[in-house]
């Protein structure tokens, strides 16, 4: 059952249940109380005609007790002569002898059913019974009396069909009533359960969409400031941030994919031509010349394969190695950087400018200096001749290196720093650069909390800003 | 989530029987003998029939008492008499009695509480 169906017929059954039992429970106890005062009443109007025979006792002095017809006379004179009580609703009167011979009665009605308030009468205490006489009920109250020595036993009936009648009367109002109000409610529960289920609904066919593949779905926001609508707002936000995982993940299984595509390209190439003069040299009588030849590529490219498995093995280790964070001085680590490639500046007549002043920074020692050391190779690379190289700082904590060489194209930027990616593959070639260096520098960036920018153009240069975590002190 | 409807069920069910059926304990039933005391707000004082004041007394007091204060003698059978009793309230009863003497033109009026023999009120008008 749908959950909109489930809002309407629960309260609609729950209205009815607290309804009726309100309803019948109210009605009940009116009528009860009617009932009860219906009686009161007539027992007020017994106790009236009781007190009259009381007070009239010594009236008509000479009545029989045992006389039937005087008895008769008087009780009629009594009952009917003085104005005691209300006289304006009917009432009957019976009186019988001790022995239940019937003195008098103004009862037309006749009664077949055993008269148990005429056989268990006493005398100081009234008695009543409710009796349905021709579909009407009646209240008969009854009492020993006890005039001039003599008992009688006085029965006075009163009709109290109206009590009923008004239980009924009530009854049919409330079951009307009771249409109506469950007729507007399941209007009204209607519209609501399908006006708060409607954005659950929204969320049901957006998720199953998504379901199907469609990631770029969303819900559309209701406005509401109540759960569902903030329900809405996280839902979408959870899309957004799935949709923004998938890509990552997409983009890092492309990355993946690159990276296996060019080791194998990397390390097939030399391989091939490993093969290739091996078997040359195997098969066939070469001259002194071609082996030696031969010899040589079989050697440069055992060494091309060795540059990158240290290089491979370089950037695992930077992956999983263990850093070992303290304050450096980077000036220091800069020196050490510039050393190592010197000879390479000056072979190319590189004019490398250094302007920085002391500066610490918490990172490892050697892991920064292999991070200067590949980023100042980069710059050296990026020349085809001379040119100038500019490292200065910024502030307390910004190194830039700077050169002014052939420059990145723009649609590479964002991808340089994934493993094997080079941007000219036959210059790289040709310096013996196999694409490793710059994701080195990423790792290492990663793992020292060290922020790298690369801004570059083709043809205007490159600008490397390496933004550091700052040293204890400086 | 069929034990959840069950358990539901038996719960409303209950509840209704309940509603239908406690009410009908405490109402008084058709063809049954009861007494008054199941009527707990009813008080019914039984008369103290020694201290009553009968008609036949009401008058002697009444006649007594024009005879004492006005001087009238109203025991006589040319004066026409009245008498009725009157509930005031609850357990108040007076008897309410008028003499007219056409020959005097003279009205008289007393009225006496039943149960305590007070006098409550006597009146006369003599032209």
């Amino acid at each position: 059952m749908k959950f909109w169906k489930k809002v309407f017929l629960y309260s609609v059954i729950l209205f009815l249940i607290l309804e009726n039992s309100a309803g019948i429970l109210l009605i009940q106890r009116n009528f009860e109380e009617n009932l009860k005062d219906a009686i009161k009443a007539a027992m007020d109007k017994y106790s009236d005609i009781e007190y009259s025979l009381y007070l009239n006792v010594d009236y008509l002095i000479d009545v029989d007790v045992e006389d039937k017809e005087s008895i008769k006379r008087w009780m009629d004179i009594i009952i009917y002569g003085y104005s005691v009580g209300d006289n304006t609703t009917p009432f009957n009167i019976e009186m019988y002898s001790k022995d239940n011979e019937l003195i008098m009665s103004s009862m037309k009605l006749s009664i077949l059913a055993p008269r148990p308030e005429l056989t268990n009468i006493q005398s100081g205490q009234k008695k009543f019974i409710i009796r349905k006489i021709e579909g009407k009920r009646y209240v008969f109250i009854s009492e020993l009396i006890n005039i001039k020595n003599a008992e009688f036993k006085l029965i006075l009936s009163r009709d109290i069909n109206r009590v009923y009648d008004k239980q009924k009367e009530d009854y049919k109002f409330f079951f009307m009533t009771e249409g109506i109000l469950t007729l507007i409610l399941g209007i009204g529960m209607y519209i609501i359960s399908k006006h708060l289920t409607r954005p659950i609904e929204r969320l049901s066919q957006t998720s199953k969409e998504i379901a199907e593949g469609d990631y770029s779905k969303r819900v559309i926001e209701s406005g509401r400031r109540d759960e569902v609508g903030i329900l809405e707002k996280n839902f979408n936000s959870m899309l957004e941030a799935m949709e923004q995982n998938i890509t990552q993940l997409s983009y890092m299984n492309e990355s993946k994919q690159r990276f296996i595509d060019s080791l194998n390209h990397e390390i097939k190439t030399p391989i091939t031509s490993i093969i290739g003069y091996s078997e040359l040299l195997l098969r066939s009588k070469v001259n002194e010349e071609t082996r030696i030849k031969a010899l040589m590529y079989i050697n440069s490219e055992a060494k091309r394969l060795e540059m990158i498995n240290t290089a491979l093995l370089k950037l695992i280790l930077s992956r999983e190695g263990k850093v070992n964070r303290q304050r450096i001085s980077l000036p220091s680590c800069l020196m050490s950087a510039v050393q190592t490639l010197r000879y390479k500046i000056e072979q190319q007549q590189i004019q490398l400018e250094i302007h920085m002043e002391e500066m610490y920074i918490y990172a490892d020692k050697h892991q920064v200096e292999v991070l200067l050391t590949n980023l100042i190779d980069n710059a050296v690379k990026a020349f085809e001749a001379k040119g100038t190289i500019m490292i200065y700082t910024e502030g307390e904590t910004t190194l830039i290196i700077q050169d002014d060489g052939l420059g990145i194209p723009g649609e590479d930027l964002d991808k340089i720093l994934e493993p094997f990616y080079v941007v000219d593959k036959a210059r790289t070639r040709k310096q013996n650069g196999i694409g490793l260096g710059l994701a080195i520098c990423q790792e290492i960036c990663t793992h020292n909390d060290i922020q790298m920018k690369i801004v570059s153009e083709k043809g205007c240069g490159t600008k490397v800003i390496l933004q550091f975590h700052k040293g204890v002190s400086s | 989530m069929m034990q959840n409807k069950i358990k539901a069920g038996v719960g409303i069910i209950t509840y209704i029987i309940a509603i239908i059926l406690i009410p009908k304990k405490y109402i008084l039933k058709e063809g049954t003998l009861y007494s008054q005391e199941v009527l707990a707000e009813y008080e019914d004082l039984q008369p103290n029939r020694s201290d009553m004041i009968t008609r036949m007394q009401a008058l002697e007091m009444a006649q007594n008492a024009f005879d004492k204060n006005y001087g009238v003698n109203l025991n006589n059978p040319k004066i026409q008499m009245y008498i009725n009793l009157y509930k005031e309230a609850e357990n108040t009863y007076k008897w309410v009695m008028s003499w007219y003497d056409a020959g005097r033109k003279a009205a008289y009026s007393c009225s006496i509480d039943a149960l305590s023999g007070s006098i409550i009120e006597l009146y006369a008008n003599e032209e």
